[in-house]
């Protein structure tokens, strides 16, 4: 603490630290940091608060699902990720607007390189340890053909969390795989015997794999399978001590459902459930790729949602634009009252986590990283004094990051461009 | 062509070409980032996309004057013939090949290969690998195929599935099912030691298969003697019901084949004809004394090498395209001894998992060089396999290389493996060409109903047969756009308005001279829908994707604010048309629309589902940047056919990414000028490049 301290004291803005954090109760109550991306940006003057700064009235039109729930949620008007901007890399917007979002450094067109994600970050700090590390999820698989975005490798698009400068973490959109990982394997509940087994052998395996590995030249992709064949035992050795197996009161999903709407449910259930128990307490889900054109039959849309995105004032399209957007808060408010109805301390399991639900582009149309939409929700423990509007114009969303960071008790919390924590005070 | 004489070889520079190049592409204005101002001619791209603007009348563009032909002629053979000479003085280019995982096609090809074909689809299918990013539109692209704890543990509980399958705990391949495990659904009767059913109706129970496939099933079951001939009886198989079947007195046992899913089965038994006369005193009851199941599929190949004595080693060999050393080995064969009171199954399973594990079954990994050599034979298998057919190499390749016959006998191996794989041919038809969309592509309005899944899966064959068929029969690219044959089936023949003598299957067919539109991709049902919206055909996708999947020249992305056109009819096309006439008139716009547009244009002569809009409903003419006029498809397919050599160039491109798993730099040009300079079919291009340096060698600084 003496070190984070003095590490943050050049700062200007740790003044506005909250105080709360140092006495926040981690040990009853950890804190969860979790993101909820929605791609291609929103109409603004549905989505935005009007007011700058101060309590939460009325919400805009996009926002009214949370109009229940305004004294749980931040409104932060004004953030940037300058990184995203296209400057001598051209066109690209949509692979930018996930790559560069939590990873705040500018990405490479030509090869693959961004840098170690926010969430990943967060995910290695022993505050936010549990026995999932973090949880990263999606509605939508990559593309199967054609270029994502402007030559920029479909990685940037379809990865929001990057475990290393040339590691997408990957997103798991399968909601019976998340729950066996998060539950054990539904059909296997009972058998002990067979769990133990499969850790032996990935105990046995291991100093071979390791071995022939290490026989070939450097590679960042051989490196990268033995760590994540080392998280594999991990988890094995944690599975077969029994502590893998929960009883959830998740319904055992079959898959990947058919429907959007009840596929995002599940992710959502699965996600209130894994926070409600601890199984993790960091987590990313990605509502689409970059630039996703997913249709939305369930609006009546028949063109997909980028696609319409390049609204060019047309007012059919903004307003099925709206209707995305307005979608997109109805689901979100359902996740957050199961949370603000699962009761922890002496609040709920909401008011420990901090939710950031944003887009990294303003206006699809004009592909702007400035002004992002960006709703805080949650009470992170007492750090936040939520029902607010906040207006930061021209901040580095980064410096939101670094803030988590900073909370979690990461020494050296500045992330991407970020100068200064941001004062939310 | 002064210009570039001056800054590269010092020539004679004329004024008036210096000035018409040099205004914009200095090294301070820099016009769309290309500089050619001192611009070295080992910058082979930069030089042959400068060629090819010029040839397509591009450059100068629209808003300056046009070259006078003699002008246009001169700089075209300048930089031609400068090009030429510096791409024969560049060094032969064949760098060291970094580890790459498999794609998830490569992966289930690999494990189908060796437990069993169609593991990865129908009911019982084992889970999927999380897809791959895709690069370049490709799958193969070594920086884009990460790894990360979600693919090794998808990797992993795949592989503890399949050998759960194929190396089952011995006895766990027969199910025996006592009467008292079945309950009566239907009817009425007594289960109590046997089965009885005293009326017509169903006994039925739940089980457990360790893995799906062909089972033989055994019942052991009577029907008593009442003079009015056998009981009739009948399997229910998961729902399904199979064929009566009569059912004695004997009690001998009768076996059945029965198609079972890995995991939870329904089987149900029904009896079928009660009889009752109790004035005869006549009563005909059904008994069941048991079932016994009996796994009858033919052993994969794993199974039958793991059933031998030395088997696993031979297994290994094969997993990992290459003899395990005599270092690595002992360590792996270790964990297939026994441990006490371990089964023989369990220790081999513990074995086979850790050489599925291994780098060397999940990487193609590669030696390293520090100079130009050749790679050794048994790496030439892997780099011929994965290539050619999208696996592993198999037995015969792989022997041939172990004995250092490859290099001498490698047309024979290159013509099996393209002969007998279609994986060449779905790779270019669904990556190249992008027909993998058509599984997600959702057509609505008027065009949902006539895409119904068969046609879309027609449609798809069809690209993939006429790819294939390209290749094998080493026809010439520009086939790809004007041909007088087709593949084509009942369904798509009738799809497309032709009359059709053949049968259900696919066939290739000549096409009758008025309907030469539907040779080459083009005029196919596959690209016409990959290259629309849900409601409309779009020319602007469509010009783009000739310009970038068959020329080789993809057009710049547009800018953000560059807005694209409404969705729906005819009238709003004809709009289209206009707004798109508008949008040329943009600066920012203009230079690529003039080259997307007319191409676009000609193609909507295509309904999304590559129908033909009626001729003369709309006006399907366009004008090329360099003056020519097309009219609809026909016309288009022509003139594209003029550009060979760009049509090579295209075919080349996607060769080199499927072989070599990168993007192609400067230092590959020679290569890839060569492959499309050749006049040759595809096959003899597709030779040509197995035989480069870059294919047969490693080393390159």
């Amino acid at each position: 603490m003496l070190n984070r301290r003095q590490t943050l004291a050049g700062f200007a803005s740790l003044a506005a630290l909250p105080r709360l954090a140092d006495a926040a109760p981690a040990a009853q109550a950890p804190l969860r940091i979790i993101y909820i991306y929605q791609p291609n940006g929103v109409v603004g003057e549905q989505w935005h608060h009007p007011v700058n700064a101060g309590a939460l009235g009325q919400l805009p039109p996009s926002l009214a699902p949370l109009q229940q729930l305004k004294s749980k949620i931040t409104v932060i008007r004004g953030l940037e990720q300058k990184t995203a901007f296209g400057g001598p890399d051209g066109a690209g917007d949509h692979a930018r607007e996930v790559g560069c979002f939590l990873t705040g450094v500018r990405i490479d067109k030509k090869g693959l390189r961004a840098g170690i994600s926010v969430d990943q970050r967060l995910a290695a700090l022993p505050s936010m340890r549990a026995s999932i590390p973090s949880l990263e999820l999606g509605l939508e698989a990559g593309r199967p053909a054609g270029e994502c975005d402007s030559g920029y490798a479909c990685a940037y698009s379809n990865n929001l969390s990057w475990s290393a400068p040339t590691r997408p973490a990957g997103k798991d959109c399968d909601p019976r795989s998340v729950f066996t990982r998060l539950f054990g394997d539904p059909k296997r509940l009972a058998n002990d015997a067979e769990l133990v087994r499969q850790a032996a052998d990935l105990e046995a395996l291991a100093p071979l794999v390791t071995k022939q590995a290490r026989g070939q030249a450097g590679s960042d992709s051989l490196d990268a399978y033995l760590a994540s064949l080392e998280e594999c035992r991990r988890e094995a050795r944690l599975g077969s001590s029994g502590k893998s197996r929960m009883s959830s009161r998740v319904p055992i999903p079959e898959g990947i459902p058919v429907d959007p709407r009840e596929h995002l449910r599940q992710l959502y259930r699965l996600l209130a459930e894994a926070l409600r128990l601890d199984r993790t307490r960091v987590a990313t889900l990605m509502l689409g790729n970059g630039g996703s054109d997913r249709v939305h039959h369930w609006l009546g849309h028949s063109e997909g949602h980028h696609t319409i995105s390049h609204h060019q004032r047309d007012a059919t399209k903004l307003r099925q634009l709206a209707q995305i957007d307005r979608w997109h808060q109805e689901e979100f408010a359902l996740f957050l009252q199961l949370l603000a109805a699962t009761p922890e301390g002496s609040g709920s399991v909401l008011d420990h986590c901090a939710i950031v639900f944003a887009s990294c582009i303003n206006d699809g149309d004009r592909h702007d990283h400035g002004e992002l939409p960006l709703i805080l929700a949650g009470g992170a423990g007492g750090r936040l004094q939520p029902g607010r509007c906040i207006s930061r114009p021209g901040q580095s969303v980064n410096s939101l990051h670094s803030l988590f960071l900073s909370w979690a008790g990461e020494p050296k919390p500045l992330h991407g461009d970020a100068r200064n924590l941001l004062d939310l005070a | 062509m002064h210009l570039l004489c001056t800054l590269l070889l010092c020539l004679e520079a004329s004024p008036e070409l210096e000035k018409r190049c040099m205004d914009c592409h200095d090294r301070e204005s820099a016009k769309g980032q290309v500089v050619l101002e001192n611009a070295a001619l080992s910058q082979h791209s930069l030089w042959r996309r400068a060629e090819e603007q010029v040839r397509a009348g591009l450059m100068p563009p629209a808003s300056e004057p046009a070259l006078s032909p003699a002008a246009r002629t001169e700089l075209l053979n300048w930089i031609h013939q400068s090009r030429q000479t510096a791409l024969a003085a560049a060094a032969p280019y064949a760098p060291n090949v970094s580890s790459r995982r498999l794609n998830r096609r490569e992966y289930e090809a690999c494990v189908e290969q060796l437990f069993g074909a169609g593991l990865f689809s129908g009911p019982g299918a084992l889970p999927q690998l999380p897809s791959d990013d895709l690069k370049a539109g490709f799958d193969t692209i070594g920086s884009s195929l990460s790894v990360n704890p979600l693919w090794t543990r998808r990797h992993l509980e795949i592989c503890r599935l399949i050998l759960e399958r194929t190396l089952p705990e011995a006895g766990k391949d027969k199910i025996s099912l006592a009467a008292s495990t079945f309950k009566i659904t239907e009817g009425r009767g007594m289960i109590e030691g046997e089965a009885s059913l005293w009326t017509n109706g169903r006994l039925a129970t739940h089980f457990t298969a360790p893995r799906g496939g062909t089972w033989k099933l055994s019942l052991f079951a009577s029907s008593n003697e009442i003079g009015q001939g056998p009981g009739r009886l009948r399997f229910w198989i998961n729902g399904k019901a199979g064929e009566p079947f009569n059912c004695d007195a004997s009690r001998k046992a009768q076996n059945f084949d029965l198609d079972l899913l890995p995991g939870d089965n329904l089987l149900e038994l029904e009896f079928l004809n009660d009889f009752y006369d109790p004035v005869k005193k006549l009563d005909r009851t059904f008994i069941l004394s048991r079932v016994e199941l009996k796994s009858n599929q033919a052993p994969c190949l794993a199974a039958k090498l793991l059933g031998q004595a030395d088997g696993l080693r031979a297994f290994a060999r094969l997993a990992w395209r290459r003899d395990p050393t005599p270092e690595e080995w002992p360590a792996f064969a270790v964990l297939a001894q026994r441990a006490p009171g371990e089964s023989r199954e369990t220790a081999l399973r513990r074995a086979t998992l850790a050489i599925l594990a291994a780098p060397a079954f999940v990487f193609r990994l590669e030696s390293r060089s520090e100079v130009l050599s050749l790679v050794s034979e048994v790496e030439l298998a892997s780099r011929l396999s994965f290539f050619l057919s999208g696996a592993a190499p198999d037995e015969p390749l792989l022997k041939s290389a172990e004995s250092g016959k490859l290099r001498a006998e490698l047309k024979t191996h290159f013509d099996r493996l393209l002969d007998s794989s279609e994986a060449l041919g779905r790779n270019l038809a669904g990556l190249g060409f992008g027909t993998k969309l058509l599984d997600a592509w959702a057509p609505q309005g008027e065009f949902a109903a006539a895409w119904k899944p068969s046609l879309r899966n027609s449609a798809r064959r069809q690209a993939e047969l006429v790819l294939l068929d390209m290749i094998r029969r080493d026809r010439p690219a520009r086939e790809l756009v004007d041909s007088s044959w087709t593949w084509l089936n009942r369904e798509l023949a009738s799809h497309y308005r032709l009359s059709w003598t053949g049968g259900d299957d696919f066939q290739r067919i000549e096409l009758p001279p008025g309907e030469l539109r539907r040779g080459g991709l083009l005029g196919t049902a596959a690209f016409a829908a990959v290259t629309s919206r849900p409601l409309r055909s779009s020319p602007v996708l469509r010009g783009s994707a000739v310009l970038a999947e068959f020329l080789a020249r993809p057009p710049a992305p547009a800018p953000p604010d560059a807005g694209s056109l409404a969705e729906a009819g005819p009238a709003a096309r004809g709009n289209a048309r206009e707004r798109l006439a508008a949008h040329r008139n943009k600066p920012s716009c203009a230079n690529c629309h003039r080259s997307i547009d007319p191409l676009g244009f000609a193609l909507e002569e295509l309904d999304p589902l590559g129908r033909f809009r009626p001729a003369g409903s709309e006006d399907f003419s366009g004008q090329l940047p360099d003056g020519r006029k097309v009219q609809g498809l026909r016309e288009l397919q022509q003139v594209l056919a003029a550009d060979e050599l760009q049509l090579r160039r295209a075919m080349a491109l996607k060769f080199f990414i499927l072989a070599f798993g990168r993007e192609s730099t400067d230092a590959d040009e020679p290569l890839l000028d060569q492959l499309s300079r050749n006049p040759t079919g595809l096959r003899q291009m597709l030779w040509q490049l197995v035989n480069s340096d870059a294919f047969q060698k490693h080393g390159s600084r």
